[in-house]
This record gives C-alpha cells, structure tokens and sequence, in this order.
C-alpha cells in the first residue's frame, strides 16, 4: 500500500514513542509526554488530554476538514518476519501470505496489524522448483494501533501506521549487504537488522542513554543531573574527556559493555549504523567497535542531528514526499482488508446517495400525494361530518329573517299618524293588522283638516288607498270621521327622517282637547294627537342597528350561543 | 462452510446485485409508476372535493353573521326553544313585560296555532295602561326572547283612566321546528 495521494499536502507526521507523541504540522511541531498504564496502554487521563491537546494543536490556524496522518511507532510489541512466498499474483499472494501469518504468528491475522512488501524480486528455486518471493511482514497487536486510532479520529484525523525503525531507513539509505541499525532510546533501544538494503529484524535492548547516564553516575559518585549534564557535553562535537577523561571513557566503556553483551556480532552485519541522541556523541561509535571487538565496524548516523525534528519524522517527511515510488509499508488492521474497507464506503455512499437522489426526483411528483393524502382524507371526514350543521344554519336563518320581515311597523305607523295629526284632532279608536291595514275614528274641527289630514298621510309615502269612510258634522260643530287606509309595501315606503327631541312640529298642540275623550296628553307624549302617542316613546323609528335594523333594547334575556361556524 | 469472500467476489456480488436491480426496474418499474399515478389522481380528486366543499362552506360565513344579529336584535336562540313549552314561555314573558311597563294586564286567551301558519299559537292579550307605558310594551315585544308577531293591535279611550289607553293585541307565536326540512320519502 502506498501513502495516499495528499500525502504531501497534509502534511501532518508524528511519531509515536513509548513516552512521548511528538508530531508536526508544517512549521509547527506538538509535543505530548504519553503516561502508560501497567499494561501498557495509555490511562484514560492522557488520552483524553492528548486529544484536547492535539485538537487544538491541529486548530491553531482555524478548523480543518478531515485530513491525514503518517505515524510511526516504536517496536515495542512488534514483529518483524522475512517470508519466502511461491510467487503469484498479488491476490494469490495476499491469500497465501495471511495463510502463513495465520501459522508463523503467535495470533490470528484478525487480531494483529500488520504490512507487508516485497523484498526484490521473485528468485528461481535452487531445486528447480516453483520461484520463490520473500516477503517482508511486520505486525503488531492490534490494540497497539487503536487506542491511537480511537484518539486521533477524534481530532478529525484519519492515521496510517509505520514502523520508525522503517521510517529512519528512508532517511539514512544503507549499503548494499548485511548491515544494522541501533536506536538509541533514553531507556531502550531498538536494533534492526538489513539485508541487502531490506530489513530482516527487529530487537528492543534494554539499554539506552541512561544506562550510560547512571555508569557515569556511579563511577564519579555525583548526582544523576549532573551525570546527564557531563553526558551531554561529550555529545558535543570536539569536547575532550578532561579533566575527568579517564573517568568519563571508562564510565562509557563500562556502559557499551553491558550492551554489548546482549549484541551477537555475527547478526551484525559488516556494520552497525547508529541513530537516536546518544548518538551524537562523537567517540561512542568507536568507543561501541572496541566493545564489540573490532569485529564490525560502527558509524553513527547522527550527521543531520542539528535538526530540531526526530529522524523519524524527517524519515517520514522524505517518503511521502515520493509521490507514486513505494512507500513504507503501512500496518493496517487486518493487513488491509479493513481498511480497504474504510476507503471503498466512501465510493458506495456517493453511489447510495446518488441512487438516493434518483430515486428522490422520479417520487418528488407523487411525494405531495404520498403524504398529504392521509391528512387531507382526514380533514375531509370531519368537514362533512360537520355539514349536517349548514342545514341547521339554513333552518335558523330562514326563521329569523321571517320573524324579522313578519314583524308590523306599528310604531312607526303611529308616529306618522302623529306627525300628520291636525291640532285638536281627538283619536278615538285605532286598529293595525298585520297584513297592513289600518282603520281609525277621529273627531276633527273642520272638513278642511280631514283633507290636510289626509294629504299629509299621503304624503308621506307610507299610506295607500286613504279612504275617508264616513264623515259627519257633530253636535259640538265638529266632525267625525271614520278612515281606512293600507300600508305600501315595505320596499316602496320612504324613509323616515328622525326628528330631534323637542322639536315643535307644524302642529302645535291643539287647544286641550282631550284625545279619546281624555284629558291632555302629558308633555312627553307625542304632541299633537289627542290620542297621545307617547312623543319620547316613540320620538321617530329607532335607530339603526348593526343589520340596519331597529337597534335592540336593554337585554332581558341572556343571549343564547351562537350556532357553530364551521370552519374549512 | 463460513468463509470470507474474496474481493473478486463480493465485486462479481455487487455487479449481480446492481444487475437485478436494473431487472427490477425494468419490469416491475412500470407497475410501480402506475400505483404512485393512481395515488395521486386519488389525491387530485380528494383536492377537488376539498375545494367543492369549500365553495359550499364559503357563503355559510355571511349567513352566520347576519343569523348572528338577528339573534342579537331578537335576544334569542331558536334552536333552544321547545315546541312544547314556547307558547306557554312566550306568554308568560309578555304578561311579565307588561307587568314590568306599569299595564295592567286583562283578559288573556290562548288559541291553537295553524301548522300550515308555522305558528305554535296565538293570543289574545287585553291590557290597559298610560300611553307610555302601552307604547313600551309595544315596543319592547320583538325583544322578550320568543319569536312572536303581534297580528293585530286595536288601541280604545279608557274612559276609567284618565290618560290611559285600552289596547288588544292578537299575539301569534311561531313554530321554529316547522322550519325544519323535511326528511325525504323513501319510496320503498
């Protein structure tokens, strides 16, 4: 598997040690110190922190979509295998080459993360048999991986796994033939051994700069800060050993030989390449060849060690620059297959969603009928389940317009009679009927005000037909009339013009004769009737209400609900 | 036998699966089509009930306001009123309207009313009174809370009162159930 395509553009490394994260991020770079727990794995405080941390490191210069990471990790809990292949295709291969990590490993492919990449190319079997392709694996725990992972997805970051000891092979490329690589570490140190330019394996020793710290320690009985102080001033380029040289070189000596006991010189190689901070210091590779006898050759590695950023990282940083050439190899859970399935969900969800969206545009005419339908059947039910209410409506109005239409102006009726009225003019007997009939008895001062009676009522656009009946002198040199008279339909009636209050009509008020044989009307009756119409009483037709109607009167019943409205 | 699938066949998988799809959409697409169009013209036609239904209903708002006033002006609800007890309720809100105005009341008599008139009955209502005072019960009649038409009104000289008047009127009381529709004949 190569790096992806933005490798470069990303730009985000990191390299994970057993104490420490240390990462970056173009100029910037992240340090974390890593706390472990007794089994090894980062407690849950550090990997909450080292998340708050990294996100806002990776914040720094506003938010970022997803993006990736190439980390390295040490080899604690890694191994490292050379497998001989019958060669075949890459399934085949692949097929194969997890058949026998399934029988060399000590864990089920399921269980591990491991890479692998071929080491040349395939060779003729010496027995003429079928070519054979070696095939480097490199695995680790799975675990190892994921509390990584799990942390850093948390910070958008999508991580591809490498081995550092890998990673400062690009950076520092080896000579053909059997070589190795120690690693200095502060308390552990990595060995990896090449072949012919290709890794073989891989070691942790358990000797690092401490251990060289602490001799130094012991052997000029000082403190330990000041043992690191003394160590880090031989890995100055050009310090002597004075004024404590003998000291110093015996406490370096007495060191390497404690590591050189765990190195086996014929695993060697021809030479021994070393790395990590020790390394700086000048004499150590001469003084680690005497260890070892003369019998491979040292060299340190640490040229470039000026540079701010591990070897590591560096490493990191020139493989992905290759865009295209093979990278290192990258452990993935599974070897692979889950990340190839990590990566092929991306295609499928575009493809899903452009089904989706398909399939969204040919429902889109029938979405509104699809949904609304139920709803609409619903609301439907209840209007006509309501309708048998409009007959009821219909029932009420009906009614209330033939009350309204049934209901005689007789007030109106009388305030005409009233207004037309002659002075002294006495009203003995009136009788209305509801089909607009009308039949009074009068007594009037002369002929003359029977016809101005009669005109005025005719006048006054209301009465039809005014007969005078019967009219006959009287003792008193009056005359009594018998009158008829019909009401014009309501359409063809003028207008009654209301009258203010008080107003003195045309006729004042006769000489007190009393109407229907009575004394005078009291002055608040209508003036000039004798049959005293009451004049406040009925002053003029009411005025308008709210139908255009007569305006209702002080309520004496409590209005009842009003019929339901429905509602649409 | 539980093994995993090879790239090579979940991706021979995936094209067999793509491939039924297709088939699926063919064949059976047309179908499908048909359901969702007879959904909607299902839909369409539920619409357009929706819209007869509010036509009809739109008038009802103007009719409900003017039965509204006239309830106001009439101070009354017909759909309360019992046919069994409207006349007898009509009268004795008269009786009490015309004790309240100061006329004495008279002679009274309750007649039955003409189902072809719509009318629960009649009656025939004597008082006497101060002009005043008749004219207010006159006026006051269309607001007692009963649907009553008053027929005919006679007005007289009071020769007992000075200044007062003998009135008869014939009260005719109506029938609100006789505007019920009538339900159809069946013609079983």
């Amino acid at each position: 598997m190569n790096w992806p395509a933005n490798s470069q553009a990303a730009g985000l490394f990191m390299d994970i040690g057993q104490s420490s994260l240390h990462a970056v991020h173009g100029a910037d770079s992240f340090a974390f110190p890593i706390e472990r727990g007794e089994n090894g794995r980062m407690t849950d405080l550090c990997r909450e922190r080292l998340a708050l941390s990294l996100r806002g490191f990776l914040n720094q210069k506003g938010r970022v979509s997803r993006r990736s990471a190439f980390c390295a990790i040490g080899a604690r809990g890694v191994s490292m295998r050379r497998l001989s292949l019958p060669a075949s295709s890459e399934d085949e291969l692949r097929r194969v080459l997890r058949l026998q990590i399934e029988s060399e490993f000590p864990l089920a492919p399921e269980e591990l993360a491991w890479g692998s990449r071929l080491v040349g190319p395939p060779k003729a079997s010496a027995d003429g048999g079928p070519a054979r392709q070696e095939v480097l694996v490199v695995a680790v725990k799975k675990e190892v991986l994921e509390e990584f992972t799990g942390v850093l997805s948390s910070c958008g970051v999508v991580p591809f796994f490498t081995l550092a000891a890998l990673s400062r092979a690009e950076l520092h490329p080896l000579p053909s033939g059997s070589c190795a690589v120690l690693d200095i570490g502060r308390t552990h140190s990595e060995l990896t051994s090449f072949d012919n330019g290709a890794p073989a394996s891989i070691r942790i020793l358990a000797w690092g700069g401490e251990s060289i710290t602490r001799s130094i320690q012991e052997k000029m009985g000082i403190s330990h800060d000041e043992a690191e102080k003394l160590k880090l001033t031989l890995d100055q380029s050009g310090t002597a050993f004075a004024p404590q040289g003998s000291l110093l070189q015996n406490a370096t000596e007495s060191a390497l030989a404690a590591l050189g006991q765990g190195l086996k010189p014929a695993s060697l190689g021809e030479k021994l390449y070393l790395t990590g901070k020790s390394a700086r210091n000048p004499r150590l590779a001469s003084l680690l060849a005497g260890t070892l006898g003369g019998a491979v050759a040292c060299e340190s590695l640490e040229q470039a060690s000026a540079a701010a950023q591990s070897d590591v990282i560096a490493g990191l940083m020139k493989s992905s620059a290759r865009n295209g050439a093979p990278s290192p190899l990258i452990l993935e859970p599974g070897g692979g297959h889950e990340a190839a399935k990590l990566v092929r969900p991306v295609v499928w969800k575009w493809a899903g969603a452009a089904v989706l969206l398909a399939l969204g545009t040919l429902l889109f005419p029938y979405a509104e009928a699809l949904v609304l339908k139920p709803f609409l059947e619903r609301k439907l039910a209840a209007l006509e389940a309501d309708r048998g209410r409009l007959a009821t409506i219909d029932q009420e109005l009906d009614f209330m317009e033939f009350l309204k239409q049934n209901q005689p102006p007789y007030l109106e009726t009388i305030y005409l009679l009233a207004r037309s009225a002659p002075q002294g003019m006495s009203l003995e007997s009136l009788a209305m009927g509801r089909k607009q009939q009308i039949a009074m008895r009068l007594k009037m001062g002369n002929a003359q005000e029977v016809s101005d009676f009669r005109a005025k009522l005719i006048d006054s656009g209301w009465f039809a037909n005014v007969m005078v009946e019967e009219q006959a002198p009287t003792p008193d040199r009056r005359v009594s009339v018998r009158m008829s008279a019909e009401l014009k339909p309501a359409e063809s009636r003028k207008p009654i013009a209301a009258e203010p209050p008080g107003k003195k009509t045309d006729n004042p008020r006769l000489g007190g004769g009393p109407g229907f044989n009575m004394p005078p009307p009291e002055p608040t009756m209508m003036p000039p009737m004798p049959m005293a119409v009451p004049a406040q009483a009925t002053p003029g037709p009411p005025p308008p209400g709210p139908d255009g109607q007569t305006a209702p009167a002080p309520r004496k019943r409590a209005p009842k609900p009003r019929p339901p409205t429905p509602n649409p | 036998m539980n093994r995993k699938l090879t790239p090579k066949e979940q991706r021979t998988i995936r094209i067999a699966v793509i491939g039924v799809a297709i088939y699926l959409a063919l064949f059976y697409g047309l179908d499908v089509r048909n359901a969702f169009t007879e959904r909607r013209d299902a839909y369409e036609q539920l619409v357009q009930q929706a819209r007869d239904l509010r036509d009809v209903i739109k008038p009802y708002e103007e009719k409900i306001g003017t039965a509204t006033n006239l309830m106001d002006r009439f101070h009354m609800d017909p759909v309360l009123l019992k046919r069994s007890s409207v006349l007898a309720e009509a009268s004795a809100a008269i009786q009490h309207a015309a004790a309240a105005g100061r006329v004495g009341v008279g002679p009274i008599r309750e007649t039955p009313g003409r189902p072809s008139a719509k009318e629960a009955g009649s009656i025939q209502f004597e008082g006497t009174g101060p002009i005043v005072a008749v004219m207010e019960l006159l006026h006051n009649l269309d607001r007692i809370g009963f649907p009553v038409i008053i027929d005919s009104v006679q007005f007289t000289a009071d020769p007992r009162m000075p200044n007062g008047i003998k009135v008869s009127m014939t009260i005719v009381v109506l029938d609100f159930d006789a505007w019920k529709p009538k339900p159809k004949e069946s013609h079983a």
